[in-house]
């Protein structure tokens, strides 16, 4: 008896309006956390508000798993110093690293290049072949807040799909059974 | 085999209830100790470790089922044969 | 796979306990003033829908297993604790949120020299190119606090040119980990990062130096202060240095 044997008289007991009710608040869950996630983005201008670090280039500042939350404010202007997160073409993950120059011409237009803390150079080279500089639609968002440690969960998920595979079976099946 | 099965891994209610409390104690005191503690000797490290030694300390003390959880078990009325009328009708005396 | 059969209330003697000491399981608290229905589904709760008729007394091991066990508890308590360190976070957070973080930085810049040579780091064009020494003199030990992971100090030189109306280029930092390594006193250090102009209009022109830091926390909103004391002053009218291609 050392683990819970009621799961299974739970689902034996449920009738159907209860199972409808389950599946409806389930979606519920989902919907509200989209909701959330888009609200998120129209609030902060970035198409990905909060992301998870996953390279150790901005060592000591920002670890493996580290959460940061991300603006892009049209009106808020690149400077030297800051923290961006930039698409690169051909590559999939987005990069955060710190601006180390910039340039900007009298129409507004800005270029400006990247380095990671912890790397030797500059990031000419995590660029798409032939760019010099990134611009601002390179810019997925500016580092404004952070929290440690939290998206180790994500890494791990996307590490090990079978860890992934068996929290999500345990969240949908606790939120089905689980009756109030 | 019959050995294992017979380690009583259950609380019973009082000692549950007894338990949960007991760990929410623990964690809060150790929560608010660190905190004060780091914030006086401004090393948020040490907040955090010392919520550890909570969480160790709480896991120890309440997740394992200590005889002194299962102090009060229930005391069950004998079984009825089938056969008994429902006159007695044992349904609940609630507080309303 | 089991034989189930709906039991009526008269059918189960039920212990006479659970109007005393079970009130704070989930399942009593519940059902605490049972209608008709409540009283029902508690039934299905309690005893299950089992035959029971020989041994009602076997019920009492179906009915442990309802109780909290060992991985219930765990999950409560790690739930718990990990809602106090959320806690205890937002409160460390909040406590250096409002702090000042501002400090003078006293920067001079020293040797300043011109060269109009290729930039190897680009396309090979013919650029500007900016040999600063400096000298930096800040007192950053003041910042650190239980909120504060690192400081990222770092020198900037801003200018205008003809073709950029503002530009910044980064010509030196630093990473500040620990208190004791944050009083800086530089003399007449060399840049750290190649000094490019985005083109040739460094003559003559206008640079001012400043030092500023990231505040990295622990937790909490990452900040960008910039000292108010600048350095300003001339670049050379002429070239050390020229390339012609």
């Amino acid at each position: 008896m050392l683990f819970d044997q009621g799961v299974l008289d739970e689902l034996w007991r449920m009738n159907k309006r209860q199972f409808l009710y389950q599946c409806l608040s389930f979606g519920m869950i989902v919907s509200s956390a989209l909701m959330i996630w888009k609200g998120l983005m129209v609030v902060t201008g970035s198409e990905s508000p909060i992301v998870v670090v996953l390279s150790g280039s901005m060592e000591p500042a920002f670890h493996r798993g580290d959460l940061l939350f991300l603006t892009n404010y049209q009106e808020d202007p690149v400077r030297v110093g800051e923290i961006v997160v930039f698409k690169v073409e051909g590559r999939d993950i987005p990069i955060v690293h710190r601006v180390l120059k910039l340039h900007e011409k009298v129409n507004g237009t800005v270029k400006f290049l990247t380095k990671g803390d912890n790397n030797s150079v500059d990031d000419r080279g995590l660029y798409a072949p032939g760019q010099l500089w990134l611009t601002k639609k390179d810019v997925v968002g500016r580092a404004r807040g952070f929290l440690p440690y939290v998206g180790m969960v994500t890494i791990y998920m996307n590490e090990y799909p079978k860890f992934k595979y068996a929290v999500l079976a345990c969240l949908g099946l606790y939120v089905l059974v689980h009756r109030e | 085999m019959d050995y294992f099965r017979n380690i009583p891994v259950h609380m019973d209610f009082d000692g549950q209830h007894k338990a949960e409390k007991l760990s929410r104690i623990i964690i809060t005191l150790f929560g608010a100790v660190g905190l004060i503690w780091g914030y006086i000797i401004q090393q948020f490290s040490q907040t955090v470790y010392i919520v550890g030694a909570g969480f160790v300390l709480a896991a120890i003390v309440t997740v394992p089922p200590w005889p002194m959880y299962r102090r009060k078990p229930l005391i069950w009325q004998k079984p009825r044969p089938d056969n008994e009328q429902g006159d007695s009708h044992q349904k609940p005396k609630k507080k309303k | 796979m089991i034989s189930v059969r709906p039991l009526s209330i008269e059918h189960v003697a039920l212990p006479p306990f659970w109007n005393r000491n079970c009130y704070f399981h989930e399942q009593f608290t519940v059902h605490r003033s049972p209608s008709r229905t409540s009283s029902n589904r508690f039934l299905e709760n309690f005893v299950f829908r089992e035959e029971l008729s020989q041994k009602q007394c076997e019920t009492r091991s179906i009915f442990c297993s309802r109780m909290h066990s060992l991985a219930n508890r765990s999950n409560h308590l790690v739930s718990y604790t990990l809602t106090v360190m959320a806690i205890i976070t937002g409160a460390c957070a909040l406590s250096t949120r409002f702090l000042r973080y501002e400090r003078p930085a006293r920067v001079v810049g020293r040797r300043v020299e011109l060269h109009h040579i290729p930039n190897f780091t680009t396309d090979n064009a013919l650029n500007d190119f900016a040999v600063v020494n400096f000298d930096v003199k800040v007192d950053l030990r003041g910042l650190f606090n239980w909120n504060v992971k690192q400081l990222f100090v770092y020198l900037t030189a801003e200018y205008a040119t003809d073709d950029n109306v503002f530009n910044q280029v980064v010509v030196w930092d630093e990473i500040i980990e620990r208190r004791e390594d944050a009083l800086l006193d530089l003399n007449d250090v060399a840049s750290e990062y190649f000094f490019w102009d985005d083109g040739s209009g460094l003559r003559n022109r206008n640079v001012t130096l400043y030092v500023s830091w990231n505040v990295i926390p622990v937790a909490g909103a990452l900040l960008d202060v910039a000292s108010p004391l600048t350095n300003r002053f001339l670049f050379p009218s002429t070239y050390k240095h020229v390339v012609t291609k």
